[in-house]
C-alpha cells in the first residue's frame, strides 16, 4: 500500500478504537456513582478522535488518498460474501471530520445542558453510541455494513427521544420515530433483497458494475422510500418535529446535523445507481421540493424555537433531496456538511436560551435577549444568516450552489418554483426567530436567571460559529468537484437565490411590524391553520392511520383469525367433534342388561356377516 | 512525671496530626465561568467578557462577509459575464448579410 | 356477497366467546381497582366475593356459583357425583359447563344481562361506579356486550391534563369504568381531542393542497424550465436526414469558427 493509505487509515481506525474505549466494561459502568465519569471520558475521547481525524483529512486533501479496505471475511453463504469493509473516500473522511467535530461540541455543551440529570453517564454514552453507529454508516463500503449503522443511529434516536420517559408527549414522540423509520427501513430491506439475489453481492463496487444489466427502477424506488424515511421527507415527515421531545443536545446531534442525513447520504453513497434512471431522479426531485415547500410552511408560524428549528431541517433536507434529483450529489453532501455547523448551533443556542428562561420555548415569551444574553444571541444571528444563505457564510456555498444548478438545469418547471418559494421562507422564519427572541422588550418572568457565563456554553458555541462562518468556504476551495459546476449564467439566475431570501427578508420585517397591531382577535384565517396545524398532515394521518389498523387488527387478528382457530378449527372443534361420540358411550355404559345384550347380539351378527364368504 | 505526661500529650497530638495527613479544604465550584450574584427582578449582570466574545464573533462574521465581497464578488454576481447577444456584430458571429443569398 | 357482510356474518358467529374474553381481558386491570373500592364498603358478601376473585385466579379449577360459601373442591366433587348418577346426555355437558378456564375473573365480575328494567339500570350503573346520567349499554343486538356500559369514544389524551388524576399517566381515576376499546384510545394511540378546524376542512385542504402540487409537478414536467444559451446541434448537418430532409439537396457546411 501506498504510504499516505496507509498513513490516512491507521488515524482512522485509531479513532474508532478512541471511541469505543468509554464503553468498555472496564472504563466504567453506567450506573457508577461516580457522577461525570464517563462524560468527561467520551468527551476527551470525541475530542481526541477529532484531532486524529485531521490527519487522513490532509491526506485525502493532499494526495487525493482514497482507499477501500477489506480486511476481514465475515460471513460466507454459497457464493455471497459479507466482508468488513471500509470505504475511506472524500465524503466518509469529510463527514467524519464533520460529525466528530460537531459531536464534540454537543457532548460539551451537553455535559452543561444534562447536569442536574441523574443518568448523565447513561446519557453520554448513548450519544456516543450513536457516533459509532453514525461512523458505521458513512464508512460502510457494502449494504450490510450500512444496514448495521442504519439500525444504530435508528435506535439510537428512539432511546435518546424518549429520554424524559416519564412524559407521555416523549413516548409517543419515539414511537412516532420509530415507526416512521421502520417504514423507511422497509424500502431498505427489499432493496437489499434484490441487490442480494440479481447482483449476488453486498459490496458497493460490485453493486456499480453489474447493475447495467437490470432494470433498476423497483430496488431504487425502495431506497428512496428508506432515505425519505430517515431523513424525514413529505408523508414521512412528521416524526422529526415530533423528535423536539427530546433532550436539547440530542435534537442538535440527531435530528439536525447526522442522523437525519443518513438518509441522504445512503443516495449520495449509491447514486451510481440512480444517476441514469431519469425516473428515480423526477422522483427525489419532486419528493425534495414537496418536503422543502411543505415543511417551510409549516415552520412559518410555529411559535416553540425547537420546532421553528427542527421544521427547517426537514426543510433543508428537502433541499438536500433536490440537490439528489439534480443528479448532483457533490453538493447534497455539501450541504450536509455546511448545514451540521449551524444548525447544531441554532440547536444549541436554543438550548442555551430555554434553560436560561426556566425551560420557556414559546419564542412569544422571549425576547430581548440581545441585551440579557448577548453571545448566544450573536450566534444564533450567525445560525440564521448562515442558513439563509448569506453570501460567504456555510450556507451560501451550499445552498447557491445547488440553487444554481437548479436554475440552469432543464428540469421541472414547478419543482424550481417550490424550491425559491422555500428559500425566501427560511429568511421569513429564520428571522422571525431572531425578531421574537433577540429583540424587542423581554416578555418573560423577571425572575428567570439568565447566565450564560459558562465556558460548557461559550466554548461549543463559539467553535460552531467558527464552523459555520468559514466551513463552507474551506470545503468548496479543498475538495475537487466531480461534476463541472457552470460558471456562467444570466445575472438574474445567479443572483436569484438572494433575491429570493431578500425578499423573504423583507416580508419577514413588514410581517413583523404589523404583529405590533392586531386585526383580528383570534388569527382563524385557513392559510394560518394550515401552517399552524403542519399542514393537517398529524391531524388528519395521525388520527386515521392507527386508528384503521387498531381496529382492523382487532376485527380481524383477534376476532376473526384468532377466534377461527380456537372456535372452528383448533381445541373446540376437537370438544364439538368429541362430544356427541362421548354422550352415546356413556349412555351404552349404564349398566343396563337390555344394552348390553343388544350390543352382543350385534356385534355377534356383524362377525357373522362378515365370515359369511 | 506530670512533665513527661505533657510530653506525650504533645507527641499524641502530633502523630494524629501527622496520621490526619493535609488537611483538606473545601472547594466549592459553581459550574464554572465568572461568578454571578443571585438576583431579583432586576436587570441580569453582563461580564466583559461575556460581551466582548459576543461583539468580537459578530465582527468576524461581518468582517468575512465583506472583506469576501470586495476580493471575491464573482461568487455572488457570476464569474463571467453572460453574453449579450445583441452586442456582438454578424461578423463576429459569422452571420452571412440579409442581402447575401 | 361482499366482503364486509362476509366479514360481519362470520364474526357473529364467534361473538360470544370473543365477548366474553374481551371483556375478561378488560375487568383484568378493573379487578384490582373494585377490590379496593369495596374493601371500604362495609357489606360483608361483598367483600367474600372479592376474595374469591383472588382465590380464583390462583387455582381455581371448578367452579359453582360464587354465592355458595362452600368448599370448592367438594363442589366439584357433587357436581361430578350428579353428573354421573344423571346419566343423560345433558348431563356431561352440564359437566363441561362447570369446567372453565384457571385463570381470569369470575363470573360475577362479567358483565350481566342487559338491563330492561329502570331497577336493573340502576344496579348496573352502580356495579360500574357510574351515575344513572352517564350509564349507557350497549345497544343490546345479541352480540352479547351485556349490561356494558357504552362510553364515549374518547381518548385519554384529551382529558384535563392539569387535573390530579390518580394515575396521571394514564389520565385515569380508580374505579373509573373502562371502555370497551381502551387500549386504542390510550395517549400515545389514537387521539380525538378536538381540533380547531373540522375534519372535513382539513382533509379538503390537505389534498388539495397534495394534489395541486401533484398536478403542478406533472405539468412542471410537461414544460421544463431551462433558459438555453444557444439553440440545440446536432450532427449531420444538424439531423437534416433523419428529419426527412431531401437527400439530393444537403445543405452546405455552416461554419461558426474562423481559424
Amino acid at each position: 500500500m501506498h504510504p499516505p493509505t496507509v498513513m490516512m487509515i491507521t488515524p482512522l481506525m485509531m479513532t474508532f478504537v478512541l471511541l469505543i474505549t468509554p464503553l468498555m466494561p472496564f472504563s466504567s459502568h453506567p450506573h457508577s456513582s461516580k457522577k461525570n465519569q464517563i462524560v468527561n471520558w467520551t468527551k476527551n475521547a470525541v475530542k481526541s478522535a477529532f484531532l486524529l481525524s485531521i490527519a487522513p483529512l490532509v491526506f485525502l486533501l493532499d494526495y487525493g488518498a482514497e482507499t477501500v479496505i477489506t480486511n476481514w471475511h465475515w460471513i460466507n453463504i454459497m457464493t455471497f460474501d459479507i466482508n468488513l469493509s471500509f470505504k475511506f473516500d472524500s465524503y466518509s473522511i469529510i463527514f467524519v471530520s464533520v460529525a466528530l467535530y460537531v459531536t464534540w461540541a454537543i457532548l460539551e455543551f451537553a455535559s452543561w445542558y444534562m447536569q442536574d440529570d441523574p443518568y448523565i453517564n447513561r446519557f453520554f454514552s448513548y450519544l456516543l453510541l450513536f457516533l459509532i453507529a453514525m461512523i458505521i454508516l458513512v464508512t460502510a463500503n457494502n449494504m450490510f455494513q450500512l444496514f448495521i449503522g442504519w439500525e444504530g443511529v435508528g435506535i439510537m434516536s428512539f432511546l435518546l427521544i424518549g429520554w424524559w420517559y416519564g412524559r407521555a408527549d416523549a413516548n409517543s414522540a419515539a414511537m412516532q420515530a420509530v415507526i416512521y423509520n421502520r417504514i423507511g427501513d422497509i424500502g431498505l430491506i427489499l432493496s437489499m433483497s434484490w441487490f442480494a439475489m440479481k447482483f449476488n453481492s453486498w459490496e458497493m463496487q460490485q453493486m456499480f458494475n453489474s447493475m447495467d444489466n437490470f432494470s433498476m427502477t423497483l430496488p431504487l424506488l425502495g431506497l428512496v422510500l428508506a432515505a425519505a424515511g430517515k431523513s424525514a421527507q413529505f408523508m414521512l415527515h412528521p416524526w422529526l418535529p415530533s423528535a423536539m421531545e427530546g433532550p436539547t443536545p440530542v435534537s442538535a446531534l440527531l435530528h439536525s446535523s447526522t442522523m437525519v442525513v443518513a438518509g441522504i447520504f445512503l443516495l449520495i453513497r449509491l447514486h451510481p445507481l440512480l444517476e441514469n434512471n431519469q425516473v428515480i431522479l423526477t422522483t427525489c426531485l419532486c419528493l425534495g421540493a414537496m418536503t422543502t415547500l411543505f415543511t417551510a410552511i409549516c415552520a412559518l408560524t410555529q411559535n416553540d424555537i425547537k420546532k421553528i428549528v427542527a421544521f427547517s431541517t426537514s426543510s433543508q433536507l428537502g433541499l438536500m433531496m433536490v440537490a439528489i434529483g439534480l443528479n448532483q450529489p457533490q453538493l447534497a453532501f455539501l450541504h450536509v456538511c455546511t448545514h451540521a455547523f449551524f444548525k447544531s448551533m441554532l440547536f444549541l443556542c436554543s438550548g442555551s436560551i430555554i434553560h436560561n428562561l426556566n425551560n420557556e420555548q414559546d419564542i412569544r415569551k422571549m425576547g430581548g435577549m440581545h441585551n440579557l444574553a448577548p453571545f448566544t444571541s450573536s450566534c444564533l444571528t450567525i445560525g440564521s444568516l448562515a442558513l439563509t444563505g448569506t453570501p460567504f457564510l456555510a450556507g451560501f456555498f451550499s445552498k447557491d450552489a445547488i440553487i444554481e444548478a437548479l436554475n440552469t438545469s432543464n428540469l421541472n418547471a414547478w419543482a424550481l418554483a417550490t424550491t425559491l418559494i422555500a428559500t425566501s421562507f427560511t429568511a421569513v422564519y429564520s428571522l422571525r426567530v431572531i425578531y421574537f427572541v433577540s429583540m424587542g422588550y423581554p416578555r418573560f418572568p423577571a425572575i428567570s436567571p439568565i447566565d450564560e457565563n459558562n465556558p460548557l456554553v461559550i466554548n461549543p458555541l463559539k467553535r460552531l460559529a467558527w464552523g459555520s462562518i468559514i466551513a463552507g468556504f474551506l470545503i468548496t476551495s479543498y475538495v475537487l468537484p466531480t461534476k463541472t459546476p457552470i460558471m456562467t449564467m444570466p445575472l438574474a439566475l445567479k443572483l436569484s437565490a438572494l433575491l429570493v431570501s431578500g425578499l423573504g427578508l423583507l416580508l419577514a420585517l413588514e410581517l413583523a411590524s404589523l404583529t405590533s397591531k392586531q386585526f383580528k382577535i383570534t388569527p382563524n384565517i385557513p392559510l394560518h391553520n394550515f401552517s399552524n396545524m403542519l399542514g393537517f398532515f398529524p391531524s388528519l394521518v395521525h388520527r386515521s392511520a392507527p386508528k384503521l389498523s387498531l381496529i382492523f387488527g382487532q376485527k380481524i387478528a383477534s376476532q376473526m383469525v384468532d377466534q377461527t382457530w380456537f372456535e372452528k378449527i383448533g381445541p373446540k372443534n376437537m370438544v364439538s367433534i368429541h362430544l356427541p361420540l362421548a354422550i352415546k358411550i356413556s349412555n351404552i355404559q349404564k349398566g343396563m342388561i337390555k344394552t348390553y345384550l343388544t350390543l352382543f347380539f350385534l356385534s355377534l351378527t356383524l362377525a357373522f356377516l362378515f365370515n359369511l364368504d | 512525671m506530670s512533665s513527661l505526661g505533657r510530653a506525650l500529650g504533645v507527641l499524641r497530638a502530633g502523630t494524629q496530626i501527622l496520621r490526619r495527613g493535609p488537611i483538606k479544604t473545601v472547594t466549592r465550584k459553581a459550574g464554572g465561568g465568572a461568578h454571578i450574584e443571585p438576583q431579583y427582578r432586576q436587570y441580569p449582570q453582563l461580564t466583559k467578557n461575556q460581551k466582548f466574545q459576543a461583539e468580537l464573533i459578530s465582527s468576524v462574521m461581518w468582517f468575512w462577509i465583506l472583506w469576501h465581497c470586495w476580493h471575491d464578488p464573482d461568487a455572488v454576481m457570476g464569474h463571467f459575464p453572460w453574453p449579450d447577444a445583441s452586442a456582438w456584430t454578424d461578423e463576429e458571429l459569422g452571420i452571412p448579410a440579409d442581402d447575401e443569398e | 356477497m361482499n366482503f364486509m357482510a362476509l366479514l360481519k356474518m362470520w364474526s357473529k358467529t364467534l361473538q360470544d366467546s370473543y365477548r366474553e374474553r374481551r371483556v375478561r381481558y378488560l375487568l383484568s386491570g378493573h379487578q384490582e381497582i373494585r377490590f379496593f373500592n369495596s374493601c371500604s364498603s362495609d357489606d360483608p358478601s361483598k367483600k367474600h366475593s372479592n376474595l374469591q376473585i383472588l382465590f380464583s385466579r390462583s387455582a381455581c379449577v371448578f367452579h359453582s356459583s360464587v354465592s355458595q360459601p362452600l368448599n370448592m373442591a367438594a363442589v366439584g366433587f357433587r357436581n361430578w357425583a350428579r353428573a354421573l348418577s344423571k346419566g343423560k346426555g345433558p348431563g356431561f355437558s352440564a359437566l363441561l359447563s362447570q369446567v372453565r378456564a384457571a385463570s381470569g375473573p369470575s363470573k360475577d365480575l362479567l358483565p350481566g344481562p342487559y338491563p330492561k328494567t329502570p331497577e336493573e339500570r340502576a344496579a348496573a350503573a352502580k356495579k360500574y361506579n357510574m351515575t344513572l346520567d352517564e350509564y349507557e349499554p350497549m345497544s343490546d343486538n345479541g352480540e352479547g356486550y351485556g349490561d356494558y356500559p357504552k362510553l364515549p369514544d374518547r381518548s385519554q389524551h384529551e382529558r384535563d391534563p392539569g387535573y390530579a388524576w390518580d394515575h396521571p399517566d394514564l389520565r385515569r381515576n380508580w374505579g373509573e369504568p373502562m371502555h370497551w376499546d381502551f387500549d386504542m384510545y390510550i395517549r400515545t394511540r389514537v387521539d380525538t381531542s378536538p381540533t380547531p378546524v373540522d375534519w372535513r376542512t382539513m382533509s379538503k385542504h390537505l389534498f388539495g393542497f397534495v394534489g395541486f402540487m401533484l398536478l403542478m409537478f406533472y405539468l412542471g414536467d410537461q414544460f421544463p424550465s431551462y433558459q438555453p444559451v444557444a439553440p440545440k446541434l446536432y450532427p449531420y448537418k444538424n439531423l437534416y436526414l433523419e428529419k426527412g430532409g431531401d437527400p439530393e439537396s444537403q445543405p452546405e457546411d455552416v461554419k461558426h469558427y474562423e481559424i
